[in-house]
């Protein structure tokens, strides 16, 4: 066991929202803050926040936020004695995480040896299994008869993946090779390895998931669960905790699981077991995320707790606190603001923000990564903000984020605002009644109609003259023409 | 003039104002309006809307660009699945964007006759770009 090591200055390794929370976190705490920037984000949010900040190199994230020894020679150049890789980028990176630790840093993160365990979803499948958690039927061969070995439908899968990227569901056998060939474009692509594996496609099953914190000490805690069944495209949109589907009993089960997955692999830090629960109240492991989830703050805001400060503290050898909540306290929704065009496929969307008005009130928390003035690019994740809101019952935070998101004000690139208060008007998720497949199927009220105000408001800021806000910002306008469509 | 909402594809017939009328425009009760060049973003009552100036065109030019697929997004051809004169059925895939990590199809707005085929797999493609034609 290695002796308490406090943080006096962290690099924080990532950037957006993400980079924001941790940024107030070391705030919080006194601890000083690093952040690291690209070429594209010189003015962004979190090098604003930060202590000291440290250009990384050009836009693309190999040639930045994935480049190991720039991420490393920053860090030592500015002194700091901690590394927190946030999500996505080097997070569950084992190669990341070693060269941290050889540095002399403190990883805010699982061992390497957790990281690899977990990251290649083939052989975590075989561990989990092994540990006596339920697994879903699958294999990694994939030039048998799939139908056989597995049974459609099923999902081909990246080994490397997670957050939804590289995932293809296949439901008859001549789809087979073509969804192959794309998931093993997109797995190289965005991990760069192309092993892939099938497994059983349950249908309609809840995405329930576990938090689970462990320290130097060996102890590992479950901190509840969160509900993410409101996905598009294997991508969650909202999530909440508790999980309508989760009652004490099946809570204490599922977290019993979870602890027991962690436990497997000599779990430290902060993770996440996620399963498939179907509605007879039995569940599957899925996979586990050896990282700070982007949908962590539904369970700081049902809990009470604060998961990146107790990251920091386990990271630097301080054991959990005796008293950490399991059960909760509040109820919690989180709506992930995405730039995309919801009316039109969902494409992604660039631009500046011309107007960007956070929502506030009672019960009502952002983390957000943007502001107002910034460009909006498509180096890196759509995802600007998360906007969170916490009740005493689900039904009060329901209609307070219901609120919020109507009184958030983006202006200048299209977002997923209203198609997010629509989905949580819409009655299945009124009533608590989702699956991981709802948002496929589900019909959502339309847009309305502009009223005449909208026109006419238009109409007077065309026909002013000089109104033209940005003047020479090099925001360049897909629809100057004037007769352009975008989408059919 | 003729203004477009390109959210819910509403048109209308607004009066506007000439350029000669002088003085500020009186503020409307709620709707937070922002011009940036073609394009006015407005906030009404919890609803944002993207409204676009209609601007008349010659119908040749019309017809022309009817048959023109444009990108609908900025992003990488990562697969070219047709060739010029291949026949195309409505809906047919005929290329994957790739854009932050993600897969998006291009499928056919209609059926008829590749032409004109200028994208190459692996080239960067803007939105807006001109892919190929469907005759």
């Amino acid at each position: 066991m290695r002796p308490a090591r406090p943080i006096r200055r962290l690099l924080v390794a990532n950037r957006g929202e993400i980079a924001v929370r941790v940024l107030r976190a070391c705030r919080a705490l006194g601890i000083e803050a690093v952040a690291v920037f690209s070429d594209a984000d010189a003015n962004a949010r979190h090098v604003r926040l930060a202590d000291e900040a440290v250009l990384l190199g050009a836009a693309p994230a190999r040639e930045s936020y994935l480049s190991i020894p720039k991420v490393l020679a920053a860090a030592k150049a500015t002194g700091c004695d901690a590394v927190h890789p946030g999500y996505g980028f080097l997070s569950e990176n084992a190669a990341f995480a070693r060269a941290v630790e050889d540095a002399g840093l403190v990883w805010v993160g699982p061992p390497a040896a957790a990281i690899e365990a977990m990251g290649l979803k083939v052989g975590s499948r075989e561990r989990m299994r092994e540990a006596g958690l339920p697994v879903v039927p699958g294999t990694h061969d994939l030039t048998g008869d799939l139908g056989k070995s597995v049974g459609f439908p099923l999902v081909v899968k990246a080994s490397a993946g997670g957050g939804g990227k590289g995932m293809r569901v296949v439901r008859r056998a001549a789809d087979v090779a073509e969804a192959v060939l794309s998931c093993r474009r997109e797995a190289e692509a965005a991990f760069g390895d192309g092993t892939l594996y099938a497994e059983r496609y349950l249908e309609r099953p809840r995405h329930v998931e576990v938090q689970v914190l462990g320290d130097r000490h060996g102890r590992v805690a479950a901190l509840g669960e969160r509900e993410c069944s409101l996905q598009r495209r294997h991508q969650k949109v909202i999530e909440e905790s508790p999980s309508p589907a989760v009652g004490p009993e099946l809570r204490r089960r599922i977290c019993d699981a979870a602890v027991s997955a962690a436990r497997a692999v000599g779990y430290v830090g902060a993770g996440t077991v996620e399963f498939l629960l179907a509605p007879d109240g039995s569940f599957h492991f899925l996979e586990m995320n050896t990282r700070l989830q982007v949908e962590h703050p539904v369970t700081e805001e049902a809990l009470g707790i604060d998961l990146v400060a107790l990251q920091l503290r386990v990271a630097s050898g301080e054991p959990l606190p005796e008293t950490l909540p399991s059960t909760p306290s509040s109820w919690a929704f989180e709506a992930r603001l995405y730039a995309e065009d919801a009316e039109h496929g969902f494409l992604p969307q660039t631009g500046r923000l011309l107007v960007f008005e956070e929502p506030s009130g009672p019960g009502i928390r952002v983390d957000s990564g943007v502001s107002a003035g910034d460009e909006v690019g498509l180096h890196y994740d759509p995802m600007l903000a998360k906007i969170i809101a916490r009740g005493t019952s689900r039904e009060e935070a329901r209609r307070r984020l219901v609120a919020a998101l109507s009184e958030t004000v983006v202006l200048g690139v299209t977002t997923n605002i209203s198609y997010l208060r629509r989905v949580l008007e819409s009655a299945p998720v009124a009533a608590g009644e989702m699956d991981t497949s709802l948002l496929a199927r589900l019909e959502i009220r339309p847009v309305p109609s502009p009223p005449a105000e909208v026109f006419e408001a238009a109409s007077r800021e065309f026909s002013s003259k000089g109104s033209v806000s940005l003047k020479g910002s090099g925001f360049s306008d897909p629809f100057a023409s004037g007769d352009f469509r975008m989408y059919r | 003039m003729k203004l477009l909402d390109s959210v819910t594809g509403t048109v209308r017939e607004v009066g506007g104002r000439s350029p000669g009328d002088s003085g500020p425009a009186p503020l409307p009760p709620g709707p937070r309006a922002v011009r940036d060049r073609g394009v006015v973003w407005i906030f009404f009552r919890g609803e944002t809307y993207r409204i676009e100036r209609v601007l008349a065109r010659p119908t040749a030019a019309a017809a022309e660009a009817e048959h023109d697929l444009a990108a609908p997004m900025p992003g990488k051809i990562v697969a070219l699945l047709v060739k010029d004169g291949d026949t195309v059925i409505k809906g047919a895939t005929l290329l994957i964007l790739e854009a932050m990590k993600m897969e998006y199809p291009v499928r056919a707005p209609r059926a008829g006759i590749v032409t004109g085929l200028s994208a190459a797999e692996g080239a960067m493609v803007s939105l807006g770009q001109r892919l190929l034609e469907i005759d």
